[in-house]
């Protein structure tokens, strides 16, 4: 057997996510473009921006802490993705970004990102190498750093999507304190609670990863999201029979998925 | 080509180490093993590297702060002066030196340990913005917050036996469905974003949007 028992209705699953995937892209580039709902958090990411354009200070953008070779590191990169939305939002309005980083391989990707955002939006001249800082990879000695930032900056807006430990409240709270829009966003659900209570907006979950794909409007990766939606059904179907059938003492689907 | 490449190698890289995560330990497949062990060492290789690039631009920020006497350089000289002695003890004599262990345990523990305690005054402030009942959600949040802190204090069992059962049952049935329905969402919101990655459609990591 090539594949680990225990470990194959899993790879089954995914091979077969992958083909659901791939499938409402084929829908899509035939035509069949799906609507995403509203997404509040991120339209009120130009209004934050705007703000900040408007009162003359600084946007404060973080991707959260984890690395890019972590398994939460799909939280980072969704970060990444709004990062180049506010790194062009920024650049179109001529406002000031704080990028702030404490993983070092994030640091490398997010200064291009910003950097390349800023050549899109036709201003390379405005980009400056302290919108993106790099601040140590310490965890509440990058927090201590951003909120000092955040202060003395008087950072207008407040964007923080990826993954997050304890010192999102501390980010949150300086944010707030500071009279900024909140913008924050998370899949990691011990720190959600904290998110959801100490900023404007709130991304949630999932929300975070179709973020890419409601900024563009892209209808392969609205196709995506929709994939996603089909898969999330069919994940609630089996739930719900495996709940029946073992309510009727039938082990079936809990054998099936622990194969 | 210069967008192309790089997506291949990464689709490549993923697939290998994916593989690795399923595949069992069957001699037909010990080259996947082996590749995935690999790819992990570079990725911790390429990481101190850009560790270092990240050194470089912490010490050219401060160091330009210094030289110009901006109003906070203070900061910055106790940043410089840290780092580099921190750097040079580690380097001549490791992290096992006493003075090395002397700075880690009596400097940057209790400090990062205060950062952490002050969390504890934080959440008061953020609760007190939150708990404005302003909406049925806002009631919700409210009504909920106190009667599990009511729950898990001491004084809510003296109270009444309602609030420790109540406590217990909220964190125990809706809290934790609300979170595996999250950990759920999420887990197939990463799926979606490797395919995106795997098909070149999302190439932000690469500093390319469209």
């Amino acid at each position: 057997m090539l594949i680990e028992v225990g470990k194959q209705f899993s790879f089954a699953s995914l091979f077969l996510l992958f083909v659901l995937f791939i499938y409402c892209i084929r829908e899509a580039r035939r035509g069949k473009v799906p609507q995403i709902r509203k997404l509040a958090a991120l339209d009120a990411i130009e209004e934050a921006v705007g703000r900040a354009t408007e009162v003359g200070r600084p946007v404060h953008f973080s991707p959260g802490i984890i690395e890019l070779t972590h398994e939460r590191s799909a939280q980072t990169l969704a970060g990444l993705s709004v990062l180049s939305y506010v790194a062009k939002l920024c650049a179109r309005y001529d406002t000031d970004l704080v990028t702030t980083i404490m993983k070092p391989d994030v640091y490398v990707v997010a200064e291009e990102i910003v950097k390349q955002s800023f050549l899109e939006e036709g201003k390379p001249d405005r980009f400056s190498g302290e919108m993106v800082r790099f601040i140590g990879a310490e965890q509440f000695a990058y927090a201590a750093a951003a909120v000092g930032i955040m202060y003395r900056e008087q950072v207008a807006a407040n964007i923080m999507i990826g993954s997050w430990l304890a010192e999102a409240l501390l980010l949150t709270e300086a944010g707030a304190q500071t009279g900024g829009i909140q913008v924050t966003g998370s899949a990691t659900v011990a720190q959600l609670p904290f998110l959801v209570v100490a900023s404007d907006y709130c991304l949630i979950g999932e929300e975070i990863y179709a973020a890419s794909a409601y900024l563009s409007q892209n209808p392969v990766e609205l196709a995506v999201v929709r994939g996603q939606d089909l898969a999330k059904v069919a994940v609630i179907a089996l739930m719900c029979v495996g709940s029946v059938l073992l309510a009727f003492g039938s082990e079936a689907i809990l054998q099936l998925i622990t194969k | 080509m210069k967008n192309s490449l790089p997506v291949a190698i990464m689709t490549v890289i993923a697939l290998i180490i994916i593989l690795d995560f399923f595949v069992a330990d069957a001699p037909s497949v010990q080259w996947i093993k082996q590749s995935g062990l690999v790819l992990r060492s570079w990725g911790i290789v390429i990481a101190a590297f850009a560790m270092g690039l990240g050194a470089v631009n912490l010490l050219r920020r401060h160091t330009v702060a210094i030289s110009r006497r901006e109003p906070e350089a203070l900061y910055s000289v106790v940043l410089v002066g840290s780092m580099v002695i921190i750097i040079i003890l580690g380097i001549a004599y490791g992290s096992d030196h006493p003075t090395y262990s002397f700075l880690f345990s009596n400097i940057l523990s209790p400090a990062s340990a205060t950062m952490y305690a002050s969390i504890a005054f934080y959440i008061v402030t953020a609760a007190y913005r939150s708990f404005h009942a302003r909406s049925f959600e806002s009631w919700v949040l409210l009504i909920t917050a106190v009667i599990v802190m009511l729950g898990k204090a001491p004084i809510g069992s003296v109270i009444s036996g309602f609030f420790p059962t109540a406590a217990d049952w909220i964190q125990a049935i809706p809290n934790t469905a609300g979170m595996r329905a999250i950990m759920m969402g999420a887990a197939l919101g990463v799926v979606s974003s490797a395919v995106k990655m795997f098909l070149g459609l999302d190439r932000t990591y690469l500093g390319l949007r469209d």
